[in-house]
């Protein structure tokens, strides 16, 4: 237990220096490039987010003479910071990539237009990233909780409600054709930013795995994480089948 | 398609967990330090959190399979979560932990209610963050 408590001060620097380091990505971007104001406005609140943890974790070791009960929890703590800045690290670098010379600017700006005429969207604007991969991606707003929690814990503001992720394969920022799905990951954003999920899919996808049980006990893969790649599974499909179709019927008064 | 489902899937599931409880733990013990009940301090998040976290003991108590028992109105609606209560309620020594917890709900401030709380939460992070951090998500292609 004393190495571990030896190690608590090493832990909390390697983390606070992650930490700044991605701090100064966001508040120093190359003089070279511009970006998006809702690009800017992430760039923001990211830099906020890791001063405010920065100062929570600034007197940390103070924990390494705790009793084992506190110092256990202190190092839990800190593992939980670590997970959440890991989480939202891989969308540093990838936002600082796409600058308004490597996303279809104007298209995002004539689709957000177009967003803006549904009710309760009038304001929300999207923060462009590259992504390694073919697909496009919207970052589900139920993961901006996890920085909406962490934000509570290092008493930051909370992120911006009206704010979006959007990823973009990273050669197709100034391409026309292909960059139209990102109407798809716009209804998506919205499909899941009215919580239509919450209301029926999780009943349809429960009643499907329902029925669905059966035949996987039959052939013996009953445990706990082939339910969950299930469940997973048949709530992706029930949200395909779904999220267009959400946007398409949404009221614009 | 929303990334949350391709790049890291249950596991972000499994990090809000483990957030949700560090922020109850958080607000929990400035609580004990500040010697106030629930009610003279307008914290609605640890009512939710609070309220949560009984709302899902209640339904894992009941019968049926664990997958039918995700809640619209639940935070720990997903599987993931419901899973994660599941699992530290069956290691958590305390007959009575929900009657605690309901009674620190109901306006109670008593030291022995919070620390079982705190307890309680502290366990929850732990486990959640276990299955954030289990490799056989990198190796399993859902």
């Amino acid at each position: 237990m004393r190495l571990l408590r030896d190690q608590l001060q090493r832990e909390v620097a390697s983390l606070y220096a992650f930490v700044e380091t991605v701090s100064s990505a966001c508040t120093s971007p190359s003089q070279a490039v511009s970006y998006s104001e809702s690009s800017s406005k992430f760039f923001d609140y990211i830099g906020h987010l890791a001063a405010r943890t920065k100062a929570h974790i600034a007197d940390f070791d103070r924990h390494a003479e705790d009793n084992t009960e506190e110092f256990v929890e202190a190092r839990t703590e800190l593992w939980t910071l670590r997970a959440a800045w890991r989480e939202l690290h891989q969308f540093i670098k990838p936002s600082a990539d796409a600058d308004t010379l490597n996303q279809p600017t104007a298209m995002v700006a004539a689709l957000v237009n177009r967003l803006h005429e549904l009710k309760g969207f009038e304001s929300t604007d999207f923060t462009i990233f590259h992504t390694d991969s073919f697909d496009y991606a919207q970052v589900n707003p139920s993961a901006t909780e996890a920085v909406a929690i962490l934000a509570r814990i290092v008493d930051a503001h909370q992120f911006p409600a009206d704010l979006g992720l959007i990823g973009i394969p990273n050669s197709q920022g100034s391409a026309l054709f292909l960059n139209c799905l990102l109407a798809h990951e716009i209804g998506e954003y919205a499909y899941a930013k009215r919580g239509i999920e919450s209301r029926l899919a999780v009943d349809a996808a429960a009643a499907l795995v329902e029925g669905l049980m059966s035949r996987i006990k039959d052939q013996d893969q009953s445990s706990a994480h082939h339910r969950t790649a299930w469940m997973r599974r048949i709530e992706n499909w029930t949200t395909k089948a779904l999220e267009d179709v959400a946007l398409l019927r949404s009221s614009k008064s | 398609m929303a990334l949350s489902t391709v790049m890291a899937g249950e596991r972000t599931n499994y990090l809000s967990v483990a957030l949700r409880a560090r922020a109850a733990i958080k607000t929990l013990k400035s609580l004990m330090k500040a010697r106030q009940g629930l009610l003279s301090l307008p914290n609605a998040e640890l009512q939710e959190d609070l309220n949560s976290v009984v709302q899902s003991l209640k339904a894992i108590e009941s019968s049926g399979p664990l997958h039918a028992k995700l809640s619209h109105e639940a935070t720990y609606r997903r599987f993931e979560e419901i899973q994660t209560v599941d699992e530290v309620r069956k290691s958590f020594r305390d007959a009575q932990l929900l009657p605690r917890l309901e009674a620190l709900l109901s306006g109670g401030c008593k030291q022995d209610d919070m620390l079982t709380a705190v307890r309680l939460f502290s366990a929850i992070e732990r486990k959640a963050l276990y299955h954030y951090s289990d490799p056989s998500w990198a190796g399993s292609g859902f």
